[in-house]
């Protein structure tokens, strides 16, 4: 999980870091959280355990590739507090 | 294939000890204060149940009393001795101790005791000679984890109460990892107060021990209906008492053959991370007899320990971070910051924590695959 992803479209860079530091939406938060643990206010390292999964999902995603259009897979990543998914690109660097 | 390492977190319950418990849920369910033959059987029960774990633990009926947990047993201990003894007002712990005892030495203070913790070297040992220099005349109690439930260190008892003893201080030994997992007679290492838990050697979750040496004065903290000898009430749970006194039973019997099997294991694990040429810190001391059996606590060069145990976790391995879940932040745990590790390998310490049923099988998948996760992690 220590991969670096790139966000970008064909203007500018959207995300560029640690996977685990993804923007994940609040509400998508709170309902996985509530899938794996019935509680709609976790502690922090409840938390941290949903955010690992919607990673470990995402990373998913790539197969063995290092690139993925948004396009794509726009309800996979409804997850994602990004706006036009489906002009993004999605890059594993390094 | 699932494979269960978090044997310090709990224990599974062993099938001899559910068996034992089973009746005494809808069979012999009197209460056993009741004058009729259904609860008078059930008092029996209870005393002889009373009577086998002092026979176990070398020490007498009258000293053993049952409570809800281990750390109920902390609580009941420090608290009990120090509302009972209003003339001295020092407590000495250390700074790796359980949360039961750190979070009860915080409540302590509030109330105007002075608590001193002891640090401790890079194995988590306590070093004898600040122990003795902190002891003073207003000095209470000296409460000290007998075996770390992160770092699997041993604590010189047989030292620190001869020390007690000599400056007529009382000692109370958090000894939840302990029994069952190393000797653990309580004569012989000659305490004042033993908290003991049972969901750590194959009792349920739910039952603990506290061992309060005769001539120890202290304070109930939960009153009502006079139970255990008037000292902590609310009627007894039957069918766990039993249940702990035959997982103590089973597992004081198999401690021989235990500590053999499990230190074996974790020699052949380790020997596996070095042959793999994997960098780590074996936190706590080396493999033998100051060490929990079975217990491993590594620190990791540069890698994320949560991300770690994840992963694990995804592919069927339960370890443990020692991370606590009633924080506002993630931190890394008390005790490791206690023993002082190089800063690039604080961040990913796993705890894997042995029991001897695990099968050969069990055990190359479980290394093979750390080993993968951990170079998969490094790349």
């Amino acid at each position: 999980m220590k991969q670096k992803i790139l966000i970008f479209n064909s203007e500018r860079t959207v995300f560029k870091g640690k996977a685990l530091n993804l923007p994940i939406k609040e509400s998508f938060l709170v309902e996985k959280s509530i899938e794996l643990f019935d509680d709609d206010d976790p502690c922090i390292i409840h938390q941290s355990y949903v955010v690992k999964e919607y990673v470990n999902f995402f990373l998913g995603l790539f197969k063995t590739n290092k690139e993925i259009k948004g396009e794509n897979f726009v309800n996979e990543l409804s997850f994602l507090e990004i706006d036009n998914i489906d002009q993004l690109t999605f890059k594993i660097m390094g | 294939m699932e494979v269960y390492l978090d044997n310090n977190a709990t224990t599974k319950v062993s099938k001899e000890v559910l068996e034992a418990m089973l009746p005494y849920f809808n069979d012999d369910f009197g209460n056993p204060s009741s004058l009729h033959s259904k609860g008078i059987k059930i008092r029996k029960i209870i005393n002889q149940s009373r009577k086998r774990i002092a026979d176990l633990l070398g020490v007498s009926k009258d000293e053993i009393y049952f409570t809800g947990s281990g750390t109920e047993s902390n609580n009941w201990a420090l608290k009990g001795l120090a509302f009972s003894n209003t003339n001295k007002s020092e407590i000495i712990t250390t700074r790796i101790e359980h949360h039961s005892i750190l979070s009860t030495c915080e409540f302590l203070e509030s109330l105007g005791f002075t608590i001193h913790y002891l640090d401790v070297d890079q194995k988590g040992f306590i070093n004898l000679k600040q122990l003795e220099s902190l002891i003073n005349n207003n000095t209470l109690l000296v409460s000290i984890i007998m075996a770390n439930n992160e770092i699997g260190t041993i604590q010189d008892i047989k030292s620190i109460s001869e020390i007690c003893s000599v400056k007529n201080v009382h000692l109370h030994i958090d000894g939840v990892q302990a029994v069952t997992h190393t000797e653990f007679n309580l004569e012989e290492l000659n305490v004042d107060l033993a908290s003991i838990s049972g969901h750590k050697f194959n009792a349920p979750k739910g039952i603990g021990i506290l061992y309060v040496k005769s001539g120890t004065n202290i304070v109930s903290l939960i009153h009502g209906g006079q139970q255990e000898n008037n000292l902590r009430s609310g009627t007894e749970n039957v069918p766990y008492i039993v249940g702990i006194t035959k997982a103590l039973e089973s597992g004081i019997k198999s401690l021989s053959t235990y500590e053999t099997d499990l230190n074996s294991i974790t020699k052949k694990f380790l020997k596996e991370l070095n042959q793999n040429n994997i960098d780590y810190i074996l936190n706590g001391p080396n493999i033998g007899k100051s060490r929990l059996p079975g217990n491993l606590n590594l620190s990791f060069k540069n890698i994320d320990g949560m991300s770690l145990a994840y992963l694990l976790n995804k592919k069927g391995i339960y370890v443990s971070t020692g991370s606590a879940c009633d924080t506002e932040s993630i931190d890394i745990s008390h005790v490791i910051k206690a023993i002082n590790i190089p800063i690039e390998y604080r961040g990913a310490t796993l705890r894997i924590s042995f029991n001897t049923s695990l099968s050969k099988e069990k055990i190359d998948y479980m290394t093979k695959t750390i080993i993968d996760t951990i170079k998969s992690e490094l790349n």
